[in-house]
């Protein structure tokens, strides 16, 4: 029984953590979590996806398109995994060596590495690679958000 | 219990001014096992792409904690090793970072995230797309190979007295098929593009349809720099809305030629300039002329402002209108002219949007509506009479859900000539509007219907419409 209350305000941290991005900054813990850009993340996604049907631009024009808006996904990302990593620190109760602690900060970790994975395609301009990565990147996401988001 | 010892992860550090991640612990085995059991929990069966996504996850986790596993056991032979030798690792220079850049001596699988080598050669890829239109149209616009009755052109709708009623057309000449090319350079991305369409003309409907490829692309950029031929600068490619039919409404920009361009950013938005293929058009008593007497180029320049709520671009045009002749008694004439436009998209709520263009200039002449209006008029002479035009387009497009949407399009463009010198039967006016449905069951595919309503009114009162309904589907791979 022990596990269910960590579990609670893992899930209310993440509903929390998923709000907007206009909340004011403050200087409690939980104020990190307001600020997480999941909803960003989600609307730059939603642009991406919808570059797709885009009809009359060169596919050289939206390969340059996609990497602006790959930018603006790693950067959100990364916010959203900073204040990931902050979750079991803030979170009162947490057992840092919980079997959902473990996890969250694994699946945590892959975002990163996958985000640095990202930054890297772009620097190199390797657009092929950018497709693959972005397609990785939307998996861990959605497997973190099945483990977590009871919602 | 702990099954095997925590290992600490080095990942590369973070480029640019982000603030350092804070060091992360060690993953115990038993993460795999949570992994595991949490994965073969009960989960709602409709779930399963995403259960699977999971699982590879789970099993991305049990391969990193292996290669760790192997990494960690690398290490410590080496350091042995170096022990032996009298010098350690981190001593000679060879820290976490670069440890791990090197391949682990009993892992044949890379780690992708500390590879800094750029890819060798060109990164080449081709696509295209499978365009099908079925269209009715309430009259025939002909045209070389019937591209009238398959495109809107507003020029070509018929006027009283001319063309038929009622006639169904299908085709797929709207496919295309393009290649494309990055090459990473020691200085930057060279990237190149080529793109072809099938309304190069040719063909006929009798036996095979067998249309003529017809370039639309062919262009290579370096950092800002264009060299080849695409869409003008002059045009906002972002405003051109999304409508069945290919050609789009009454009163748009949409002219590809050869060009040089330049586009630089600053903190403000970009700015284009660019020299582009100079190309004359004039009406004469006898028709329509394009003229091959041109000495400079078409001058673009555009400034384009984009954030969160979209973008919209402000443009310029200076062009040199020229006529020589061989005949003794023609004089040569030039005149200089100009046009500006503005055009954009703005977003409202989280998926609409609007869509504008406005464009007004006394040389805009075959830029606006496919080479409705000449950019003047020629007298007996050889003087030429610049020719005022005036178009643009607003386009809503409402998304019903993330899959279909709806864009509803008018359009319009008007020339005004002068009848002292101009013929009486040349064009005066256009509009047009576009209502259609659109559904994408995947990213890459598209269907819908649409009804599209189209005006033409000519400088001696004479005028006629079109009704054309059109399915379409698309398919981008």
């Amino acid at each position: 029984m022990k596990i269910l209350p960590c579990l609670l305000l893992i899930v209310f941290s993440l509903a929390r953590a998923d709000e907007s991005v206009t909340r004011a900054p403050a200087s409690d813990s939980h104020a990190v979590l307001n600020a997480v850009h999941s909803s960003e993340l989600r609307t730059i996604m939603a642009r991406l996806n919808r570059l797709s049907y885009e009809r009359e631009y060169p596919e050289l024009e939206l390969d340059r398109m996609r990497a602006e808006q790959i930018r603006a996904l790693v950067d959100a990302a990364l916010e959203l995994d900073r204040s990931a990593e902050r979750l079991p620190d803030i979170t009162e109760g947490m057992e840092p060596e919980s079997e959902e602690s473990i996890t969250f900060r694994a699946l945590s970790r892959q975002l990163y590495q996958e985000t640095v994975n990202l930054e890297k395609h772009l620097d190199d301009a390797d657009h092929s690679a950018l497709k693959a990565g972005y397609r990785r990147l939307q998996h861990t996401c959605n497997a973190c958000h099945k483990l977590f988001r009871r919602q | 219990m702990i099954l095997f010892p925590a290992i600490p992860l080095s990942l590369p550090a973070r480029s640019g001014n982000r603030p350092p991640r804070i060091q992360r612990r060690g993953i115990p085995a038993y993460t795999v096992l949570f992994a595991l059991i949490v994965t073969a929990s009960p989960l709602p069966a409709e779930e399963d792409g995403e259960i699977s996504a999971i699982q590879r996850e789970v099993g991305d986790l049990r391969r990193r904690l292996e290669e760790l596993e192997a990494r960690l056991q690398f290490l410590l032979e080496k350091k042995e090793a170096a022990a032996e030798a009298g010098t350690v690792p981190g001593e000679t220079g060879t820290d976490d970072r670069m440890a791990a850049t090197e391949k682990p001596a009993t892992n044949n699988e890379r780690i992708e995230v500390v590879n800094t080598e750029p890819p060798p050669g060109p990164d080449i890829s081709a696509g295209g797309r499978i365009y099908f239109d079925a269209i009715y149209n309430s009259r025939s616009g002909g045209g070389g190979s019937n591209r009238a009755d398959q495109a809107f052109n507003p020029a070509a709708i018929p006027v009283e007295g001319s063309g038929e009623d009622h006639q169904t057309a299908y085709s797929a000449r709207d496919s295309r098929l393009w290649v494309k090319a990055h090459s990473p350079t020691a200085i930057g991305d060279l990237a190149g593009y080529i793109e072809i369409d099938f309304v190069g003309g040719g063909g006929n409907e009798r036996v095979s349809n067998s249309y003529n490829p017809r370039l639309r692309h062919a262009y290579a950029v370096y950092k800002g720099l264009t060299l080849g031929q695409t869409y003008t600068g002059f045009l906002n490619l972002s405003a051109y809305p999304e409508t069945n039919d290919s050609n789009g409404p009454a009163g748009i920009l949409n002219i590809r030629q050869p060009l040089l361009r330049y586009q630089h950013p600053f903190h403000w938005g970009d700015l284009t300039l660019g020299l582009e293929q100079p190309e004359t058009t004039l009406t004469t008593a006898g028709g329509s002329l394009a003229v091959d007497d041109d000495r400079v180029p078409d001058i673009v320049t555009r400034l384009d402002f984009s954030g969160d709520w979209g973008n919209w671009s402000l443009a310029g045009l200076i062009r040199q209108i020229r006529h020589d002749s061989a005949e003794a008694f023609v004089a040569a004439d030039s005149q200089w002219g100009g046009a500006v436009s503005a055009s954009g998209r703005i977003y409202i709520g989280d998926r609409d949007n609007l869509r504008f263009s406005l464009a007004y200039g006394n040389a805009l002449g075959r830029y606006l509506s496919f080479n409705s209006f000449d950019d003047g008029v020629l007298d007996g002479r050889g003087n030429i009479t610049l020719t005022d035009v005036l178009g643009g387009f607003l386009s809503y497009q409402h998304w019903w859900d993330e899959t279909l949407r709806s864009s509803l399009t008018v359009g319009y463009a008007r020339a005004d000539h002068d009848l002292l010198i101009a013929p009486a039967e040349i064009n005066k006016s256009f509009y047009s509007a576009h209502i259609n449905l659109l559904w994408s069951p995947t990213l890459n595919t598209s269907i819908g219907i649409e009804w599209l309503y189209g005006h033409r009114k000519l400088e001696d009162g004479r005028d006629g419409e079109l009704n054309r309904f059109q399915f379409t589907s698309s398919y981008k791979f």
